[in-house]
């Protein structure tokens, strides 16, 4: 995939947006990533927009159509993707496509969410869509449940213990601080987490992502529109989505997600990178033991070992494989829909050397979003120029 | 309780024909096969548990509106089943448990030593 390259990105602050409307969000990421990208408006051929919870929450939907009026653009496709949390990462996916089809030169991904002015139980609410509810819903089943599940059974078969996992918090947390797109921030301790309150035995409190606001977007082109550029594109060397099982009761074992194998595997092998080439990693801590089975899951480690990696510091921002250097989704938060592309920024910058988590020496990063309990997943593979 | 009370209550599985997969869930086209060559078969019932939680704030779309002990169970057919254990507390891997009955069409779990 070395024919189209992101030329331009732009992101609002994930966290809380009183007053603030999701197309606001939407408005103020894709321009900031249109300027970057030094294109005219009328050279966007197609605006896919990532999001999962819009109409149940604001009760607004026809985002994309929205955004390409707000935007000034017009005659285009403005197509909304949805695959729970893994929408931005999808809207990403389907814009490389576009581009890379012919269909247009250059194609605007955009994800958005507006979630903080809803109560939590409506947002319990709202996520739970993206479970299989004829298997599912009737059990209760929550996603704080999901991974609860996923840690005890990890705890189960590998002992990985509260303190690995909150060793991915403290390091989350304390990476979110220098993070100006970060809503949370924080130096926490072992005694601060385990004081925290039980959501789900054992997740507490701060294993679980914020609910936040938030918009991200990613310009993407044919590599010849943005040779002359100021500043670099960015090579999509892979970019894959996959589909996988969602009834819980369909996974072989709780102990990961077979999407993200899926996912990783083919990105690796159309990059042809292994994981050892990768310098930094943005993946999806929607909760924190959920970092420890994703970097398991896409190869980093054999399995079990993701915990120890953790404790023995080798995932710091000088560490072996820097992962979540923005903070992730635990401390930068979780804007659903915007969080895959949220993720491609936070590596674009990293690649161009601009990030205030600057990992040394970054050339090629990797960035996984994962949808409900595995049904949708992408990874996407970058390099610098 | 008499004997034959004290017998699990089954759970239906759907069985694929061809390769044998086993699903929980209403199943038409095996996702191992694709094979069409689908039976519904009782479970007999006992499996051990894989992993269980406390769901201290059920989902407000639940039919369950207290804390419960949601759990995962491999039943002997090797099916994953998720179902609540009888008690809200949390049920070490690998325990032994029965089909007890269904509540709101989730199958409820106690120890195989349990009455």
């Amino acid at each position: 995939m070395n024919e189209v390259v992101i030329s331009g990105v732009g992101s609002t602050k994930f966290g809380k947006h009183d007053g603030v409307t999701a197309i606001e969000l939407a408005t103020d990421a894709s321009l900031q990533a249109i300027v970057e990208s030094e294109l005219d408006m009328n050279k966007i051929g197609a605006i896919y927009l990532g999001n999962f919870v819009s109409g149940f929450l604001t009760g607004q939907e026809v985002l994309a159509g929205l955004l390409a009026d707000k935007l000034g653009i017009s005659g285009v496709p403005a197509t909304k993707v949805e695959g729970a949390c893994a929408s931005g990462g999808i809207a990403f996916k389907h814009a490389c496509m576009a581009v890379l089809s012919g269909q247009c030169e250059a194609a605007l991904a955009v994800g958005v969410e507006k979630m903080t002015h809803a109560k939590t139980s409506k947002v319990t609410q709202a996520l739970n869509c993206a479970l299989d509810h004829e298997a599912d819903a009737a059990s209760g089943l929550t996603y704080p449940g999901l991974f609860a599940l996923v840690w005890q059974a990890h705890a189960s078969l590998y002992g990985t213990s509260r303190k690995d996992v909150s060793e991915v918090i403290k390091k989350n947390r304390s990476n979110g601080l220098k993070n100006p797109l970060a809503s949370m921030g924080k130096i926490v301790t072992a005694e601060d987490i385990e004081a925290s309150p039980m959501i789900a035995d054992p997740l507490r409190l701060y294993d679980c992502c914020p609910i936040s606001d938030g918009s991200a977007a990613v310009v993407v082109t044919r590599a010849d529109f943005a040779q002359n550029n100021k500043i670099a594109p960015t090579k999509i060397k892979a970019s894959v989505q996959v589909s996988g099982r969602a009834k819980l009761a369909a996974h072989t074992n709780l102990c990961g997600f077979e999407t993200t194998e899926n996912a990783a595997k083919q990105a690796f092998e159309n990059a042809g990178v292994k994981p050892a080439d990768i310098d930094v990693v943005e993946l999806h801590d929607c909760f924190s033991i959920a970092e420890i089975v994703d970097s398991e899951d896409m190869g980093f480690m054999s399995k079990g070992h993701g915990g120890g990696w953790v404790s023995e510091g080798r995932t710091q921002i000088n560490g072996d494989l820097p992962i979540n250097p923005s903070g992730g989704l635990e401390a930068k938060g979780h804007p659903v829909g915007a969080t895959g592309l949220g993720q491609i920024y936070e590596v674009v910058h990293q690649l161009r050397g601009t990030h205030p988590n600057q990992v040394k020496n970054a050339r090629i990063g990797m960035t996984h979003n994962l949808g409900g309990t595995g049904v949708s997943c992408t990874v996407n593979i970058l390099a610098a120029e | 309780m008499t004997e034959q009370e004290n017998q699990p209550a089954s759970i239906p599985m759907w069985v694929c024909g061809d390769c044998g997969n086993t699903e929980p869930t209403k199943t038409i086209i095996c996702p191992i096969c694709n094979s069409q060559n689908i039976d519904i078969k009782q479970s007999k019932g006992y499996g051990k548990i894989v992993a269980s939680t406390i769901i201290r704030r059920p989902s407000a779309d639940s039919l369950f509106d207290e804390a419960f002990c949601l759990c995962v169970v491999r039943m002997d057919e090797q099916v994953l089943i998720s179902g609540h254990y009888y008690e809200c507390r949390l049920i070490e891997a690998g325990t032994s448990v029965r089909v007890l009955g269904n509540k709101h069409q989730v199958p409820i779990f106690t120890d195989t030593l349990a009455n």
